[in-house]
C-alpha cells in the first residue's frame, strides 16, 4: 500500500519534474516546457488517476478561464508600459533619480531597489532589469553588479507588481479571498523588502556600506513595505506594487535631503539631462492616471458595481474520476469585462496615449511600434502561462495535486512552513514567473496546509513571497538583463550571485513562517 | 519539417496561441452536449497546439 502510494506520488510529481528538468537542465523556455508538462500531466492523469476525456475537457476550459484572467492584466500592462516607454518617460524618470545624490550606495539603492520596484509595479516581465541594468552601467557600476542589483532589488515587489497579477493568480487558483491572503503575504513581502535593500548594498560594499546606508534602507523600506501592506489589506492590492514603488521614490527624494546623503554638487548631473526634454511630472502622469482610475473603481461601490455588471462565467457539473476522485460542481473563474484590473489598465493606456499625443511626444509610426513591442513580449508569455495553467489544472482536477500535498504533509507535518517559501522560490526559478509558481504550487500548498493542520494564509503568504524572491534567480530574467549590458553568454556569474542571496532570503522567510506557526 | 517550422515559426506561434484560447471553449460546449467524438477531436487539436508550442516555444 505504502509502495503504491510512493509510486503514485512520483507519477503525480512527474509533470513538475519534466518542467524542471527541461527549463533548468535543457534551458527550454516557459512555453515549450509548459507544453511538455501538459502532455505528461495528460498521460499520467489518464493512466494512473482515472481521468476521462470529459474531465480533461472541463480542466482545459477552467484552465483557460484562469489564464485569460491573468493574461488580461499582462497584455494591458504591456500596452500601458509601451505607451509610456515610447515617449521616453521611463528614461526621464531614471535620469531624474540619478541626479538626486552622488552617494554611490544610495544611487544603487534608489535605482536598483526603489526604481526597479516601481518598474515592476507598472510592467514586470524582466523590464526592471532590462531598464535599470544599462542605467547603472552608464553610471560606472560593473556589468555584473548592474544586472544582479536590479534582479535582487525588485524581487520583493513582484507579487503585487504588474497590477498584482501574481497575487490575482494565487486568489484565482486557490479560490481564497484576497483579503484573507493579503495580511501574511504583505508581512512576508514587507520583510523581504528590507532584506532585498540590505542585499543590494552588501553586494556593492559589504558591511561598511550597510552601516552607511542603514538609515536610508530603514526609512525607504518602511515607506514601501508599509504602503504595500496598507493598500493590500484594504483590498487595493492591484495598486499595492506600483504605489509602494512611487512612495519609495518620494521617500528616496526626502532621504537624499538628509545631511548624510546630501548631494555635494560634484555629480555628473549633466549626464542625466540628455534623456528627454520631458518634465518628471509629465513622465509620471500615466501612473497618476492609473491611481485616479483604479482607486474609485475599486473603492467606490456604485462605480465598482456598475463596472462589474458584465461577467464572463461558465458553470461546470460534478465530475468523478474512474478512481473515485470527485470534483465538485461550480462556476469557473469569473471575468469582469469592464471592471477587471486589465480593463482599468486599458482605460489608463488609452487616456495616456491621448495625453502624450496631444503634447506631441510621439513620432510617426509610434502606434505601430507600441503594438509590435506588445505583441513581441506578449505572445510567448501568453503561451507559457496558458500551457502552465492548463497542466496545473489537469493535475488539480484529477487529484494529482492533492496526492502530492498528502505525501508532503505526511513526510514533513508541522515543520512544513520551513519549506513553504522554498516551494514558491523553486516554482519561480523553474518557470521564470511568480504567477506561474502560484498557479502550479498554490493549490498544492493550500492542500498541504489543510492536511497538516497549518494556517493556509501563512503558507500561501510564504508561497507567493518565495515566488517573488524566486524571480531574482529565474534564468529567463537574468538572460534578459545580461543581454542589455553586453553580458550575453556570460550569465553564470550573475546567476551565482542572485542564487546566493535568493537562497538566504528564502530561508529567512521559511524560518519566520515556521516561527509564526509555532507561536 | 524542421525547415517548415523555422520558416513559419511566427505564424505558427500566433496560430497556436489562438487555438489554445479558443479550443477549450469548444471543448466545454462539446462536453456539455455529451458529444464524445467532438471532445476527443478537440482534445487532439489542443494537443496539436501544445505540440507546436513545444516545438517552437
Amino acid at each position: 500500500m505504502e509502495i503504491m502510494f510512493i509510486i503514485k506520488w512520483l507519477c503525480a510529481f512527474s509533470p513538475i519534474a519534466v518542467v524542471l528538468v527541461l527549463m533548468i537542465g535543457f534551458k527550454w523556455g516557459g512555453g515549450r516546457a509548459g507544453a511538455a508538462g501538459w502532455f505528461t500531466a495528460l498521460i499520467v492523469s489518464v493512466i494512473f488517476f482515472g481521468a476521462d476525456a470529459t474531465l480533461l475537457a472541463y480542466a482545459q476550459t477552467k484552465g483557460v478561464l484562469l489564464a485569460i484572467y491573468v493574461l488580461y492584466i499582462v497584455w494591458m500592462a504591456l500596452v500601458l508600459y509601451n505607451v509610456v516607454q515610447e515617449t521616453g518617460a521611463i528614461e526621464t524618470i531614471g535620469a531624474g533619480i540619478k541626479k538626486l545624490t552622488d552617494n554611490r550606495a544610495l544611487q544603487l539603492l534608489i535605482l536598483g531597489w526603489v526604481f526597479s520596484s516601481f518598474l515592476q509595479g507598472v510592467a514586470g516581465f524582466g523590464v526592471p532589469i532590462a531598464v535599470v541594468g544599462p542605467l547603472l552601467m552608464g553610471m560606472g557600476f560593473s556589468a555584473i553588479v548592474s544586472v544582479a542589483v536590479p534582479a535582487i532589488g525588485h524581487s520583493w515587489s513582484v507579487t503585487y507588481g504588474d497590477m498584482a497579477s501574481s497575487f490575482q493568480a494565487l486568489i484565482a487558483v486557490t479560490g481564497m479571498d484576497g483579503l484573507f491572503l493579503a495580511h501574511w503575504s504583505s508581512v512576508f513581502l514587507g520583510l523581504t523588502t528590507y532584506l532585498c535593500g540590505l542585499a543590494v548594498v552588501y553586494l556593492f560594499g559589504g558591511i561598511g556600506a550597510i552601516r552607511q546606508s542603514l538609515p536610508a534602507i530603514i526609512i525607504i523600506g518602511t515607506v514601501m513595505a508599509g504602503t504595500q501592506y496598507l493598500l493590500s489589506v484594504t483590498g487595493l492590492w492591484t495598486l499595492a506594487g506600483f504605489v509602494a514603488g512611487m512612495a519609495g521614490i518620494l521617500a528616496s527624494i526626502l532621504v537624499t535631503r538628509m545631511p548624510a546623503y546630501r548631494n555635494s554638487g560634484t555629480d555628473d548631473a549633466g549626464a542625466a539631462g540628455h534623456a528627454s526634454q520631458m518634465g518628471l511630472g509629465t513622465a509620471l502622469s500615466s501612473y497618476i492616471f492609473l491611481i485616479i482610475i483604479v482607486t474609485p473603481s475599486e473603492l467606490y461601490s456604485p462605480l465598482h458595481g456598475w463596472l462589474n455588471q458584465v461577467k464572463l462565467s461558465l458553470q461546470f457539473p460534478e465530475i468523478i474520476t474512474a478512481y473515485g476522485w470527485k470534483v465538485a460542481a461550480g462556476s469557473g473563474k469569473k471575468i469582469s469585462i469592464f471592471g477587471h484590473p486589465g480593463a482599468l489598465l486599458s482605460y489608463t493606456a488609452f487616456i495616456s496615449y491621448i495625453f502624450y499625443a496631444t503634447k506631441g511626444y510621439y513620432n510617426a509610426g509610434s502606434m505601430k511600434r507600441i503594438w509590435t513591442k506588445t505583441l513581441k513580449s506578449g505572445v510567448s508569455t501568453s503561451i507559457g502561462i496558458i500551457s502552465m495553467v492548463c497542466f496545473a489544472m489537469i493535475m488539480d482536477q484529477s487529484g494529482m495535486t492533492f496526492l502530492l500535498a498528502e505525501g508532503v504533509s505526511r513526510l514533513f507535518g508541522p515543520v512544513y512552513p520551513l519549506l513553504s517559501s522554498a516551494v514558491g522560490t523553486l516554482g519561480a526559478f523553474m518557470t521564470g514567473s511568480n504567477t506561474n509558481s502560484n498557479v502550479i504550487f498554490g493549490m498544492f500548498q493550500k492542500q498541504t496546509a489543510e492536511l497538516a493542520g497549518l494556517s493556509v494564509a501563512v503558507i500561501l503568504g510564504a508561497q507567493t513571497t518565495g515566488g517573488s524572491i524566486g524571480s531574482m534567480l529565474a534564468p529567463a530574467k537574468i538572460l534578459v538583463g545580461c543581454s542589455t549590458v553586453g553580458l550575453a553568454g556570460r550569465e553564470g556569474p550573475v546567476l551565482g550571485i542572485t542564487i546566493k542571496y535568493g537562497v538566504i532570503i528564502t530561508a529567512i522567510i521559511g524560518l519566520v513562517a515556521l516561527i509564526v506557526h509555532l507561536l | 519539417m524542421k525547415q517548415f517550422l523555422q520558416k513559419h515559426s511566427k505564424g505558427l506561434k500566433y496560430a497556436s496561441l489562438i487555438a489554445m484560447l479558443i479550443v477549450p471553449f469548444l471543448l466545454y460546449s462539446a462536453a456539455r452536449s455529451d458529444i464524445s467524438w467532438a471532445v476527443n477531436l478537440l482534445l487532439g487539436l489542443m494537443g496539436a497546439s501544445m505540440l507546436v508550442a513545444m516545438k517552437i516555444g
